[in-house]
């Protein structure tokens, strides 16, 4: 007994006392560095805002969660390592990646593992319609680029020039196909010119090339960056050129680099920015508090794709996996609203139109 | 340690220990705690010290960061002061040059000069990217949050986490105001993270340089989610006051100590960290020395103390061996010493209980044998003695019927005795009778005679005439005569009646009513011839009105005999003395009557005895030794009263008798 006490002293003396109960983690996978590091960040904060709410309410039956962030540097090698070290961190899902390219190397590593990706901002095509791992919370390109090409066919474009970065082949190539079979239905004419995203890329050539197919609408599946700097190029050349850009390119570094070169430019956004919805001006304004910058629709759609992560975690039964989970225990609340999954684990949400006006994203339809 | 414990029934319920292990747990118990009051007191001191010590130096550390890197920011605007006159002086190609030059001195990656409305007028980039100074040219950059705010203030400005329009990543930017121009500096991508590492090569804990929107800038040993982050809401309002801040913050799960200092330049955070509590190096140092002490404390004491213990043990063993042998009878051998003098004491003290123990065992040989011889002559005592016992019953047997004998004739001897004593106390009443008498009639005798003379004087002078005076004096002599012998004739009949009545009472057993009073006086009249011959006075103090339902002539027996007895015992050979009788009315129908003299008293060798027969002071002179026994046989067997006696020798006697006023009936009276 007496000798009993004596090491049970010593033990508490030597090893302290426990900790709290073990959080439970989530991780996030985007860009971070590089040129598309404004939509990974986006992507982050968003993801960061939604946990931060949970963490704040008591977190998830008592454990408060812990989001890990990892860079996939949009390269292939740095993203398969990072899937390993937030697998390796046991996450009970991952909000990611921001792009479709990402989203081709890490699928398979996530179907594997039995690891849910729940994309904000992946919409190419191929992840639809398919029982896996992968959870979109966006709608595919074919909704955004028939929507594009209704619109502008209506506004009386007929001969398109597209600009596409083949960095991002997966997106952009889904996103020019579905555009111009729309487009062509209509009977327009689309001319496509790739290009590869470089900062010395020759963005003056590529302009010029693009203003030699002479259409009446220069269409940019670019990341912001490239949409803004082209949309310089191209407005130095010709002050009055009809601009369009696919949502890719809908983030606030559009605006900080285009200038007026991007005003009137036509881009698809996931969310109104303009919306009066109470839980929409509440998000908004805690998210320019926290970070100091307007939200854009990688950190509206972030921050829906980890409230449904973190609904599912909430309201799991029993041995369920976080994957079924996702698929029935929906809907789960948005920024905008409430949303579920269907049973391949898409959304349907399309994006609505909207345009750069006086430096600022307005919605047109 | 042996098996056999003597203890072992006696003390069944307690759980035993062997000394070995008693000894070993006392010596680690004793280690172990002096270890941990030691260590206690160690970490209560010293931890607290070093927490506080480490403290002060982050403080210091991430002050000196802020303030270094401030410095290092402020060189580097230093180099674009040069170019802030270059706009007004428009000297062909000299602007492009400037720039150049510029950013060849290091520090920047870009350097970009805007007009009034924002565009890029020129723009120097690294050799590396020179297309992209084309794509820069003319570009927009109005909206940039950079120039907004510098034009906003008018001053120079440093950003935040910076968005390139020339590599379109993340970087810091500083806007320098150069008239209606803008000069606008982008830092080298490394060029924060490089100074940081530099100035905190030496730190091997977390550093972490975060802008004013919580970005990581720069730091040093982060983890990547740590880097990747935003600190906004952990780091919010920090580093406000002057000398910096300690919060604690987790890095990479665990937590740390954080100084943070702010930059007011730059409105930077400046972080610099040490894991916190046990983390801590230098507390898990102090924790562990603890610890390993402990430990070492408990190993030495479990490898010595058995040591130590055994040494203990087999001093006690040998002791323990011959305390058996001496069990089993064996006296003989000395016992062992050892190095312990209790040890040894014992031993001295166990040869002299065994020289003890042989000796007393001698001794119980020789008395055993006394012992045995003495049990023989008992029983031979004892034949003997049952012999004896038979010839002695035989003999009590027969004295035993002779004294039955004696007894029966001494009771009809008593009987004899008795009936004697009734008739001399009625010979001494009609003595006194005859006595009281003889008074009365004597002077009635005389004046009958002295009347006859008289008589016949008067018959002679008849014939020689008389004279009437002589008649007359002749007829008061006869007057006077019979008047004389009248009465003193009914004295003598009061007498005879009176003495009538005693000899009645003292004849008869009658039973009758009576008053106390007047049955006293009548005794006393019985017994006056005895009482006139002595010098002796007898008091009575008698209440009237006392009467009785009894025996007087047993009451009157009772108290001639002990009026008698108090004359002729207690005041014999005095000159003077008292005799007193005394009674009253008691409660429940009794009376008590007490005869008190105030003579010599009773001897105290026969004071317990004076109500037996035959007991006498005057034995040989005349007394039976029965007065007192009739007296007691009277007042208990016929009165139904009791006798109690009171007396000192010198101090006189007192008898107490106390009666009930209705006597129990006799069963044949007579």
């Amino acid at each position: 007994m007496l000798r009993a006490a004596i090491v049970a002293l010593f033990l508490v003396a030597v090893l302290g006392g426990c900790g709290p109960q073990e959080p439970l983690r989530i991780g996030f996978l985007g860009g971070l560095s590089g040129r598309v590091a404004d939509l990974g960040e986006a992507g982050r904060n968003g993801a960061q805002l939604a946990i931060d709410e949970v963490n704040r309410g008591g977190g998830i039956g008592g454990r408060q969660v812990e989001l890990i962030v990892r860079d996939d540097g949009q390269s292939g090698e740095q993203l398969i390592v990072a899937v390993n070290e937030l697998r390796t961190a046991r996450v009970a899902a991952i909000v990611g990646p921001m792009t479709s390219a990402m989203a081709e190397v890490a699928l398979p590593l996530a179907n594997s593992a039995g690891l849910p990706l729940v994309s904000p901002t992946v919409t190419a095509r191929k992840f639809f319609n398919v029982d896996d791992q992968m959870f979109l919370v966006m709608s595919s390109t074919r909704e955004e680029a028939a929507l594009s090409a209704q619109f502008h066919h209506g506004r009386g474009a007929r001969r398109v020039a597209v600009a596409y970065d083949v960095r991002n082949l997966a997106y952009t190539e889904s996103w020019l196909a579905e555009f111009s079979r729309v487009f062509q239905e209509f009977g327009g004419e689309v001319v496509g010119i790739a290009f590869e995203s470089a900062p010395d890329a020759d963005l003056g050539r590529l302009a010029e090339r693009v203003l030699a197919v002479r259409g009446d609408l220069v269409l940019l599946i670019a990341s912001a960056a490239d949409a803004a700097r082209l949309a310089q190029k191209l407005r130095e050349r010709d002050p009055k050129v009809p601009l369009a850009a696919s949502q890719w390119a809908t983030t606030q570094r559009l605006i900080e680099l285009g200038g007026s070169a991007v005003e009137g430019m036509f881009l698809h956004n996931y969310f109104d920015g303009q919306s009066r919805a109470p839980a929409f001006v509440r998000l908004r304004s805690a998210y320019v508090e926290r970070f100091r910058r307007e939200p854009d629709f990688a950190a509206i759609a972030s921050y829906d794709a980890t409230c449904a992560v973190l609904g599912a975690l909430a309201r799991r039964e029993g041995g369920e996996t976080l994957h079924d989970a996702l698929l029935k225990r929906g809907p789960f609340a948005g920024a905008e609203g409430d949303f579920s999954f269907n049973a391949n684990g898409d959304s349907s949400r399309v994006p609505r139109i909207t345009t750069v006006r006086d430096g600022q994203f307005a919605s047109v339809m | 340690m042996p098996e056999s414990n003597v203890s072992a029934t006696s003390t069944a319920a307690i759980r035993e220990w062997r000394l070995r292990t008693t000894l070993v747990a006392l010596l680690l118990l004793a280690s172990t705690l002096v270890f941990g009051i030691i260590a206690a007191s160690v970490l209560l001191y010293r931890v607290p010290l070093v927490i506080a010590e480490d403290r002060e130096q982050l403080l210091a550390d991430a002050d000196g960061l802020a303030r270094y890197f401030e410095q290092l920011l402020g060189a580097l605007e230093a180099r674009l002061g040069t170019l802030r006159s270059l706009p007004d002086h428009n000297i062909s190609g000299a602007l492009t040059d400037a720039l150049v030059d510029a950013l060849g001195e290091g520090g920047f990656q870009a350097i970009y000069l805007l007009d009034r409305e924002g565009r890029v007028i020129e723009a120097a980039v690294p050799e590396l990217l020179a297309g992209a100074a084309a794509n820069l040219r003319g570009a927009d950059l109005s909206r940039n949050p950079l120039v907004t705010e510098a034009r906003r203030l008018g001053r120079r400005t440093w950003s935040d986490r910076y968005l390139s329009p020339l590599s379109g990543a993340g970087s810091v930017g500083v806007a320098v105001p150069a008239g209606q121009h803008l000069l606008i500096a982008e830092l080298a991508p490394d060029f924060a993270r490089e100074a940081i590492s530099r100035l905190t090569a030496r730190i091997a804990y977390p550093v972490l340089v975060v802008d004013r929107a919580g970005e990581a800038v720069g730091g040093r040993n982060l983890g990547e989610s740590d880097r990747l982050r935003n600190w906004g809401s952990d780091l919010a309002g920090a580093g406000v006051g002057e000398g910096g801040e300690l919060r604690e913050l987790r890095f990479a799960g665990t937590p740390h100590d954080a100084a943070i200092a702010r930059s007011a330049r730059l409105g930077w955070l400046f972080v610099v960290t040490r894991p916190a509590g046990f983390d801590n190096p230098r507390v898990r140092i102090a924790y562990i020395i603890v610890g390993v002490g402990m430990l070492a404390a408990i190993l030495l004491s479990l490898i010595f103390a058995p040591l130590w213990a055994r040494r203990l043990t087999e001093s006690l063993q040998a002791l323990t061996v011959r305390t058996r042998s001496m069990a089993a009878g064996d006296y003989s051998a000395s016992v062992p010493r050892g190095r312990i003098a209790e040890f040894n004491q014992l031993a001295a003290d166990m040869e002299k209980l065994a020289r003890a123990v042989r000796q007393r065992q001698a001794e119980l040989e020789r008395s055993e044998q006394r012992l045995r011889r003495s049990l023989q002559r008992v029983r031979e005592l004892n034949i003997d003695l049952e012999s004896r016992v038979e010839r002695r019953t035989a003999a009590l047997e027969l004295a035993n019927q002779e004294l039955s004998q004696a007894l029966s004739t001494l009771q009809v001897a008593q009987t004899e005795l008795a009936r004697t004593e009734t008739l001399a106390a009625l010979g001494n009443l009609v003595g006194g009778v005859a006595h009281e008498l003889n008074t009365p009639i004597g002077n009635a005798v005389m004046a009958a005679s002295t009347l006859n003379d008289e008589v016949a004087d008067f018959a002679r002078m008849l014939g020689e005439g008389v004279r009437r005076s002589r008649v007359e004096a002749f007829a008061a002599r006869v007057e006077q005569g019979t008047t004389i012998a009248l009465r003193n004739l009914q004295r003598a009949s009061e007498l005879i009646s009176s003495f009538k009545q005693v000899a009645v009472d003292q004849t008869s057993m009658q039973r009758r009513d009576f008053d106390l009073g007047e049955l006293v006086d009548e005794i006393l009249l019985t017994l006056q011839p005895m009482l006139r011959r002595t010098p002796f006075k007898v008091e009575i103090d008698i209440p009237r009105d006392i009467t009785l339902d009894s025996y007087p002539g047993s009451l009157g027996q009772i108290l001639t005999n002990l009026i008698g007895n108090a004359i002729m015992h207690g005041l014999e050979g005095r000159d003077s003395g008292t005799v007193r009788i005394s009674a009253c009315a008691l409660e429940g129908a009794r009376i008590e009557l007490e005869v008190a003299d105030d003579g010599a008293g009773i001897a105290p060798e026969l004071f317990d005895r004076i109500f037996e027969p035959f007991v006498t002071s005057k034995a040989g002179k005349g007394g039976t030794g029965l007065g007192l026994h009739i007296v007691w046989n009277a007042v208990t067997a016929v009165l139904g009263g009791t006798i109690s006696v009171d007396s000192k020798p010198g101090q006189g006697t007192r008898f107490r008798i106390v009666l009930p006023r209705v006597a129990p009936q006799q069963d044949a009276a007579g």
